[in-house]
């Protein structure tokens, strides 16, 4: 449905090159839900919005890579051509309702501006699809809320608004960033709920941005783990929590509370994420990583297959690929 | 209270003497009676009050000395007014706030000040808490100067004592919190409210703004602070599995009441109240396996507003199980045989 390739993602700052996202590649097929695992800073969203440029270019610039969507490359593609799909082939939920919604138009007219604009439908087409969108995302009374504005509605009542505007059009692909983050969890909990059931009714393909493995857990069908802007890890949801084999999976699963019991101490990883002021050519993890080793600090290790659609970037894992034996 | 640090002589005068007159260890470090308060809300040309906000409405609890009491609910709820009102950063509508066998609930000017160095709070985001102009040293210093504690040569020795406490380099007084990582931003604002050698410390959703692998980095440092200085914790969070980590006792609020109180363990394991189950089911676990087999109680619809409560037991129009005396009476906040106290009238 949507493949990546080899996607580069650079800031241009004052203090110089900001290597945010560093050669990721993955794809997301039908119906299936691909959950984007990672602390703030290690490209996730980041990443996801390079799909779409989303970002403001400059500073952004995507230095390479291909986003192959509908047999054709969104990167290279004309403005007007990555308008027709945005918001239409592709839905995009953001973290915060507030500031995607547009405060002085009701939500009617803000679900009903992509039906017009990218399916050419009449006022009252929009209107009658506008209603059924909100009450698919279980608004109560649904047709009786199109001409109210975003503030009347709750936090929760608002994301559902955000997701019947990224739904307006059928998407194929709708990617979520960290939508239920700012929820209440039983909120939240409403929302996931939504989700699972529309996939089950529409059958798009999800991309999850998450900080919350919890989340993850319940929702995706794969997840992919990010660091320093790699992906560290991806496999099927059972497995990643069945066998997690990156060193940082490990230490993020081990810092929850409550996955060993009551134990004295919650394990910490200690130090900082990297600042990424140069393209890595080492493990981005690796100063803070308790098994790293001197290849750690001399190659950066790529992506290989562990097991079957279980991949992991370590040099503990794969010490066999990648050329050159340092040790 | 521990002696790490400060020495009673360098305490205020008030202070020192409560600590004499205190009660004994075993009694509860706080006791809260009928705590009420209401923020009025004003309309039209003349700013008339046409109703209160009734953020927090009659809760009656204590805190244990060197316990953490965990304060659980979702936003709007009231959690954190509660732990303001503990503070005196508000003065209550109605009530009475024992701290150490002090009614504070009323108290003004010189006496409240005296109080204040016993009482400290660590906020959410370290990044609004700490003044950007100024240093690492100067803001851990504050409180010492504000409550003319210790001189100014014993002042820094205290700074950097308080920095290595909280796993700070001490040589970093000089610098900026701009120049620090939100775990180490963090690591400062509970330096700074160690300053005064506090017997009580709320913490307000202080691993909120943190990332996992730091979250647990901060825990761990309030645990062992804990333990080394008998602290005494009232921790605001709306992360379940957290507070069932680092609470002895939880208290969980909806809607300006409590709904439950109790041992963290009878709470985790059978849960008496159902906004407490419906909470419970709601927090994701992070294994597959019991998220793809567990029972979920999804709530209906939203808070109701603070302004018209719901008649009755406020978490009503959500029940599952609600029935008419629900509307008609309002639960009693009463103790079930275990100990534990709960506001529901089915609740056994």
């Amino acid at each position: 449905m949507l493949a990546v390739r080899d996607l580069k993602t650079v800031f241009h700052t004052q203090d110089g090159v900001v290597h945010a996202v560093n050669g990721v590649s993955f794809h997301v097929d039908e119906g299936e839900l691909l959950a984007v695992v990672g602390e703030s800073g290690s490209g996730k969203s980041v990443a996801m919005m390079s799909l779409l440029r989303l970002l403001p270019m400059p500073p952004a610039e995507i230095a390479s890579g291909q986003v192959l969507f509908q047999n054709r490359d969104l990167v290279s593609l004309g403005a007007a051509e990555l308008r027709r799909v945005r918001g239409a082939r592709i839905g995009f939920v953001f973290q915060d309702p507030m500031t995607s919604l547009n405060p002085v138009f009701s939500v009617g007219y803000q679900i009903m501006e992509p039906l017009r604009k990218h399916m050419g439908m009449s006022r009252k087409a929009a209107r009658r699809r506008a209603a059924e969108l909100l009450e698919l995302v279980g608004i109560p009374s649904a047709a009786a809320r199109l001409d109210d504005f975003p503030h009347q509605f709750s936090g929760g009542m608002r994301q559902r608004v955000v997701i019947a505007i990224a739904l307006a059009c059928d998407p194929q692909v709708l990617i979520a960033d960290e939508p239920t983050t700012a929820l209440d969890v039983t909120v939240q909990a409403q929302i996931l709920e939504l989700v699972r059931e529309l996939r089950r009714k529409l059958g798009m393909a999800i991309i999850w941005i998450t900080h919350d493995l919890g989340v993850a857990a319940g929702i995706a069908d794969r997840i992919m783990v990010m660091y320093g802007g790699q992906i560290v890890e991806h496999a099927a949801t059972a497995d990643l929590f069945a066998d997690p084999r990156h060193p940082y999976t490990r230490a993020l699963l081990d810092s929850l509370p409550g996955r060993h019991g009551r134990e004295e101490r919650l394990h910490s990883i200690g130090g900082q994420p990297p600042l990424l002021m140069a393209e890595p050519d080492f493990c981005p993890f690796q100063t803070r990583c308790a098994h790293a080793f001197e290849r750690c600090r001399l190659q950066d290790p790529p992506l290989e297959q562990v097991a079957p659609g279980h991949d992991v970037a370590c040099w503990l894992e794969t010490p066999d690929v990648g050329g050159r034996r340092d040790h | 209270m521990s002696e790490a640090g400060v020495t009673t002589e360098t305490l205020p005068a008030a202070a020192a003497a409560s600590h004499a007159a205190g009660p004994t260890a075993t009694a509860g470090l706080v006791a809260v009676e009928d705590l009420t308060l209401h923020f009025p809300v004003y309309q039209g040309l003349l700013r008339r009050q046409v109703g209160s906000v009734r953020a927090v409405d009659g809760l009656s609890f204590d805190i244990r000395r060197g316990e953490t009491l965990g304060l659980v609910g979702e936003s709007g709820c009231g959690k954190s007014t509660t732990g303001r009102a503990l503070l005196r950063l508000y003065k209550p509508t109605a009530g009475r706030i024992a701290f150490d066998g002090h009614d504070i609930a009323a108290l003004e000017g010189e006496a409240l000040r005296a109080m204040r160095p016993r009482m400290q709070m660590i906020f959410q985001d370290p990044q609004a808490s700490l003044n950007p102009r100024m240093t690492v040293g100067a803001i851990v210093k504050e409180p010492l100067v504000e409550h003319g504690v210790l001189k100014p040569a014993a002042r820094r020795a205290r700074v950097r004592e308080l920095l290595d406490a909280v796993g700070l380099n001490p040589e970093f007084v000089n610098r900026y919190p701009h120049e620090f990582s939100g775990g180490q931003r963090q690591r400062i604002g509970i330096a700074r409210a160690l300053a005064l050698d506090p017997d009580f410390i709320v913490c307000d959703e202080p691993i909120a703004a943190l990332d996992v692998s730091i979250q647990a980095q901060v825990v761990n440092l309030l645990l062992d602070l804990q333990r080394k200085l008998g602290l005494t914790y009232l921790f605001i969070s709306h992360d379940l599995s957290m507070v069932r980590y680092i609470a002895s006792r939880v208290a969980v609020m909806y809607l300006g009441k409590m709904m439950e109180m109790a041992e963290v363990h009878d709470l985790f394991r059978a849960p008496k109240h159902p906004y407490t189950r419906a909470l419970l089911s709601a927090v994701p676990v992070p294994d597959p396996k019991v998220e793809a087999t567990r029972q979920r109680i999804l709530l209906k619809g939203d808070i109701p507003s603070p302004v018209n409560p719901p008649s009755g037991c406020r978490f009503r129009t959500r029940c599952p199980w609600a029935a008419e005396i629900c509307a008609d009476r309002e639960p009693e906040w009463r103790t079930l045989e275990d100990g534990r106290k709960v506001a529901c009238h089915f609740a056994e």
